[in-house]
């Protein structure tokens, strides 16, 4: 401080004490004194206003506006932060401490000092009261720091606990009670545990005391507390992001499954095949623990059962149905239809059901198969542990069983189609072989007179194949060579064929492909469709050559025999 | 030769859980910790266990020793964090 200028506000009204001061403080070698001198309290507090560098006040207590320790506060309201060092003829102990407790750095008496005291005590006052400046100063920034603290800690959205080398909690902020769902001091003092850090975060489930579970982001650090090492446990509400993020999983789980089911539909004929590959698809892709499809009649009689996971012991199903001891859910949803889902598993159910859900895990689905009025069974699955199944799954699992219910109506569709195609490809087959064997011409004419059909008796009697013949009408030329002939026979058919007309017995003669003559009587008949549209004409022909050779041939010997006279009839004659 | 009983409660075995279980597993038949056991507690099951251990959140690790215990939560699916913190405990006589 040597050489220093020290400005002092000297209040004083007496004009003698004010010159003794500065005379005493002129002689003094280590500070130049520069001095504004005020004779009242109010010209002091006046010129503390305008601020007008003071590094020291000497103030008198008795002014003319102002006596005692009234002045002093005065001054101290005026500027808490320069030093004061009381003047008075009063000499009291019991006034300077208080003087001092109220601010005073330091309280001399008047005649009682000389140049060096009063030099001393102005140095000593001006650092005594930067350190206890620096001294507020320090402890509003603490205080300020600290209520920052708290006002961080306490208006974090994440709640945040100190956790002490003890493993136990120090304290937590508000969100760290409303995530645990407890009272802060049942929360303070309980073990929660060293937490183990790396560079990352962590995921934790937070037990409330209600029972129910938080998923929380867990970042932890390490600090100081109450002066010992402790932790700082960061921990942020991810209970929607995970929900939401398994709900995309399972969304995107039960998806797949669609398109597995929809590709087994396609390629899987054998129905069994199908069946067992759609329990299979429901446990592999979705994660359900078991599935299950039980194949019904249409009055619930069991068909059959196929069963995909981890135990699939369903031996006593059948028996148990047959005795009518069917499991309450399969009743229910045979008989009621939907999608029943449970939860867990209701206390009715015996522990030696095939679909004991208490075996399997938490609860089912289950999903009557009907599709057209028609009932296959049910179709049903069990949840593991832990396992979160949202109102859409139910729904899809609803829209699956259908879709599994519509493939096994598309099966049996198949199969009887299949199976009517070949009864009907076996009684043509029939048909053609009677009516080959028959020892009847049949063949069918389109309107044209084209060869639609020519069966084996016309082939043998005609000498012509069917190739030779069908979807031509040159037959007609080559069996009735003569115009006339030909001309009666296809008008024949024309009349069949436009009015509908039917003949029988109608007699024609032929040349085979051999050239000799043969004698047909044809039954003539219009062919008509479903609607009963002619769409041709069907003759059926009997070869009566022979029949005809023997009618002529009896025709002769009868007329030979009537022309022979017998002994009796010529003596009657004569 | 380390005796220690390590208790791991966990709540259901999702895929994160059976991580940190299949990592206990294996750490705890590692040569260094003969002689431990290892009980895995699913407190979904067993929700007494909540309130009679003071469980705050799982999954936690309680190793017991001596008749003490100490807790550990965090990154339990992290071998080498956890062996870490099991020498640790180890170096110290828990």
């Amino acid at each position: 401080m040597k050489n220093d200028r020290i400005k002092i506000l000297l209040i004083e009204d007496n004009n003698g004490d004010a010159f003794l001061i500065q005379e005493m403080l002129a002689g003094v070698t280590e500070a130049i004194y520069e001095y504004q001198w005020c004779r009242t309290l109010a010209a002091g507090i006046d010129f503390l206003s305008s601020d007008q560098p003071v590094d020291l006040i000497l103030l008198d207590l008795t002014l003319p506006d102002s006596s005692g320790l009234a002045t002093l506060h005065s001054v101290k309201n005026a500027n808490v932060r320069i030093p004061v060092i009381i003047l008075t003829g009063i000499n009291s102990e019991e006034l300077a401490a208080e003087a001092v407790s109220k601010g005073a750095q330091d309280f001399l008496v008047k005649g009682r000092f000389n140049s060096d005291s009063i030099s001393r005590s102005i140095r000593y006052s001006i650092q005594r009261q930067k350190l206890y400046s620096d001294l507020v100063d320090m402890t509003w920034h603490l205080q300020m720091s600290e209520m920052r603290f708290r006002d961080i800690f306490e208006s974090n959205a994440d709640g945040i606990v100190i956790v002490g080398p003890d493993e136990k909690i120090l304290m937590a902020n508000h969100s760290a009670l409303v995530l645990f769902g407890r009272p802060a001091e049942e929360l303070t003092g309980s073990p929660f545990g060293f937490p183990l850090i790396d560079d990352s975060s962590s995921e934790i489930e937070i037990l409330r005391a209600d029972s129910s579970m938080v998923f929380a982001e867990m970042r932890t650090t390490k600090t100081i507390w109450d002066g010992k090492t402790a932790y700082l446990a960061s921990l942020r509400d991810i209970s929607e992001r995970r929900q939401a993020e398994m709900h995309t999983r399972n969304l995107n789980a039960i998806l797949n499954v669609i398109r597995k089911l929809g590709r087994i539909m396609l390629s899987d004929k054998d129905s069994r095949d199908f069946l067992q590959n759609i329990c299979n698809t429901f446990v592999e892709t979705r994660g359900y623990g078991n599935a299950w499809i039980v194949r019904t009649g249409q009055y619930g009689e069991f068909l059959e059962v196929f069963s995909s996971g981890s135990d699939t012991n369903i031996g006593s199903l059948a028996a148990d149905w047959l005795k009518a001891q069917m499991p309450k859910c399969a009743i229910d949803v045979l008989i009621h239809g939907g999608v029943y889902y449970l939860e867990q598993t209701p206390a009715e159910c015996s522990e030696g059901c095939p679909f004991n859900c208490r075996r399997f895990g938490k609860g089912t689905i289950s999903a009557r198969l009907e599709y057209a009025g028609n009932i296959y069974g049910f179709l049903k699955i069990s949840m593991p542990d832990g396992f979160v199944v949202h109102e859409e799954e139910k729904e899809l699992f609803g829209e699956m069983a259908n879709s599994v219910a519509y493939a096994i109506y598309s099966h049996n569709n198949e199969t009887t189609r299949l199976d009517n195609e070949s009864r009907i490809r076996q009684i043509a087959l029939m048909q053609e072989q009677q009516i080959d064997n028959s020892g009847v011409w049949l063949n069918v004419i389109d309107p044209k007179g084209g060869i639609v059909v020519w069966n084996k008796t016309a082939e043998v009697i005609s000498g012509y194949t069917s190739e030779d013949v069908v979807g031509r009408s040159a037959v007609w030329d080559w069996l009735y060579p003569d115009a006339a002939a030909r001309d009666r026979i296809l008008g024949q058919i024309r009349n069949i064929i436009e009015e509908g007309k039917g003949f029988d017995n109608l007699e024609t003669q032929i040349r085979t492909r051999h050239g000799d003559l043969r004698c047909i009587a044809w039954h003539l008949r219009n062919l008509t469709d479903e609607y009963g549209e002619t769409i041709g004409a069907i003759m059926l022909g009997r070869d009566v050559t022979e029949h005809k050779q023997a009618e002529d041939d009896l025709r002769r010997t009868t007329q030979w025999l009537k022309k022979i006279k017998l002994p009796d009839e010529a003596e009657k004659q004569t | 030769m380390f005796n220690a009983e390590f208790e791991l409660f966990v709540s259901g075995y999702s895929p994160k859980n059976r991580a940190v279980v299949s990592n206990l597993e294996e750490i705890c038949h590692s040569p260094e910790l003969e002689g431990c056991s290892l009980r895995i507690i699913n407190v979904s099951k067993n929700p007494e266990m909540v309130s009679s251990r003071k469980l705050l959140a799982v999954p936690v690790l309680i190793m017991h020793k001596s008749g003490q215990e100490r807790r550990m939560i965090g990154v339990l699916d992290d071998r080498e964090v956890l062996i870490r913190e099991i020498d640790r405990m180890k170096m110290f006589d828990l």
